[in-house]
């Protein structure tokens, strides 16, 4: 009778343990890790590629200098001439490129990361929202076993998902976090007037949908619930089997609907929406793989290029 | 048959483990510095803030120069900054906190000698640049004006 608790406590131990071990170090497939170095580059491209024009303006030739606030507390670094930037942005495209192929993207990780961390931390725009989701994702997608899909004798190689998980808790942690700080950090939810005032501004709204249709405050209300909602579900429900279909659905949707009717980047919307896929289950991705002509381009292409 | 029993070697899954309790201590340490009150620089914002709160105030910066011979010229802010975020009309200028602040006077002066530099760059030499905010109420149309100040250019040049 007396040691009844303690047994209790410590098998409660002994399955938190086990329960942590299966959640971070089971070991499956890698397609989502591979997926991640494919995916990653593609869309930090995307992000640089409109920039291109403007590297003057955002690099060298500012009104007022205003690095990254960890730069400033880090002491900075020199502002580089234009030509420098130039030389470091288009080693950047070349190492996403070669990061993308899976040549020496192993050695290439730690390059992009410090030419991001110039690039980003030194941009006029200060980098805050997507474009900071995807460098914390950069830090992350270091501990992610994207080397090789298949080991030589063609099977798909297993190791350990636990930088994965990291990298979708993040994801997970954006729309928890984004409710908090519109719940309890922000205003105007509950009785819908951020929204209201969002979509009939001109800074982000009266763009498409918000254009040909204006909310009334009542509509911006439902809106804005159905937002938070939406957001928590996402948050939440993509962890679970049954609900995860229909909480990559919600996902796409808010999205798609944002985009149709706010004024903020599509790139956004690309990151949000491509990470769902780390969420597939290894058994989805084996049958993506052997299903999907790309893939089997993909496979042909890897073949004929150099490996490391 | 896709998940199978844990497999890491020790020295690695000790090193995980730090990563991972980094993480978790990461995310603790955002909530705690946004929900306690934290003196100065220690209490922040919420991460991941989008659209938190909006108001029915928008505004827009307002620069207009004196040249030589006391003509005023409205500068062309949007031929000045060309770079906007993503899809919306916010440009650079949007995110110089000085423009915002009373006590920022050497940013806000800063500005207006760029600004002043690039007009002089399309043809128009300033001795002064005077900066204001121009807010809309978006339900009544209402407009008011907010000085920053004027600055004198003509030197800086």
């Amino acid at each position: 009778m007396i040691e009844q608790p303690a047994a209790k406590s410590e098998s409660f131990a002994e399955r938190a343990a086990a329960r942590y071990a299966d959640f971070f170090f089971t070991e499956e497939p890698v397609f989502a890790a591979v997926y991640v170095r494919i995916a990653l580059p593609l869309w930090t491209m995307g992000f640089f590629a409109p920039r291109l024009s403007y590297l003057r303006e955002l690099y060298t030739d500012r009104a007022v200098h205003m690095p990254h606030p960890w730069f400033a507390r880090l002491g900075e670094l020199p502002e580089l001439p234009l030509w420098a930037v130039w030389m470091g942005v288009l080693a950047l495209m070349l190492a996403l490129i070669t990061f993308a192929a899976g040549y020496r993207a192993r050695t290439l990780h730690p390059v992009i990361v410090l030419l991001l961390c110039y690039l980003l931390g030194y941009d006029v725009s200060t980098v805050r929202g997507y474009g900071q989701l995807a460098f914390y994702q950069w830090l992350i997608a270091y501990f992610l076993p994207y080397d090789r899909l298949r080991d030589p004798s063609g099977a798909v190689v297993r190791a350990p998902r636990w930088g994965l998980r990291v990298a979708m808790l993040l994801f997970s942690s954006v729309y928890l976090f984004s409710v908090l700080a519109k719940t309890v950090g922000g205003e105007g939810w509950f009785d819908g007037k951020t929204l209201y005032y969002t979509l009939h501004g001109h800074d982000y709204g009266t763009f498409l949908l918000s254009e040909w249709f204006p909310v009334s405050l009542d509509t911006a209300r439902v809106l804005g619930w159905i937002t938070l909602a939406s957001e928590c579900f996402v948050g939440l429900a993509l962890w679970a089997r049954r609900t995860r279909p229909w909480a990559a659905v919600v996902c796409v949707g808010m999205h798609v609907t944002m985009a149709l009717s706010m004024r903020v980047s599509v790139l956004f919307h690309l990151l949000m929406i491509g990470h769902l896929p780390l969420f597939l289950s290894p058994g989805v991705w084996e049958r993506l793989g052997n299903d999907a002509r790309v893939t089997r381009v993909f496979s042909a292409l890897r073949r004929v290029l150099p490996s490391e | 048959m896709t998940t199978g029993p844990p497999a890491v070697p020790g020295p690695l899954r000790r090193q995980a483990n730090y990563i991972i309790a980094l993480f978790a201590l990461i995310q603790l340490g955002l909530v705690l510095r946004a929900t306690l009150p934290l003196p100065g620089k220690l209490h922040g914002p919420w991460p991941w803030r989008m659209f938190e709160r909006r108001g029915p105030w928008e505004r827009v910066l307002r620069a207009t120069g004196v040249d030589r011979s006391g003509a005023r010229h409205e500068l062309p802010l949007h031929r000045i900054f060309r770079y906007a975020r993503g899809m919306t009309r916010l440009y650079a200028y949007h995110q110089i906190e000085a423009l915002g602040d009373p006590a920022g006077i050497a940013g806000q002066s800063a500005f207006a000698a760029y600004v002043a530099r690039r007009m002089g760059e399309l043809g128009v030499d300033l001795v002064s640049v005077d900066l204001r905010w121009i807010s809309t109420n978006l339900d009544t149309g209402q407009t008011e004006e907010h000085p920053i100040g004027t600055f004198s250019v003509g030197s800086r040049r």
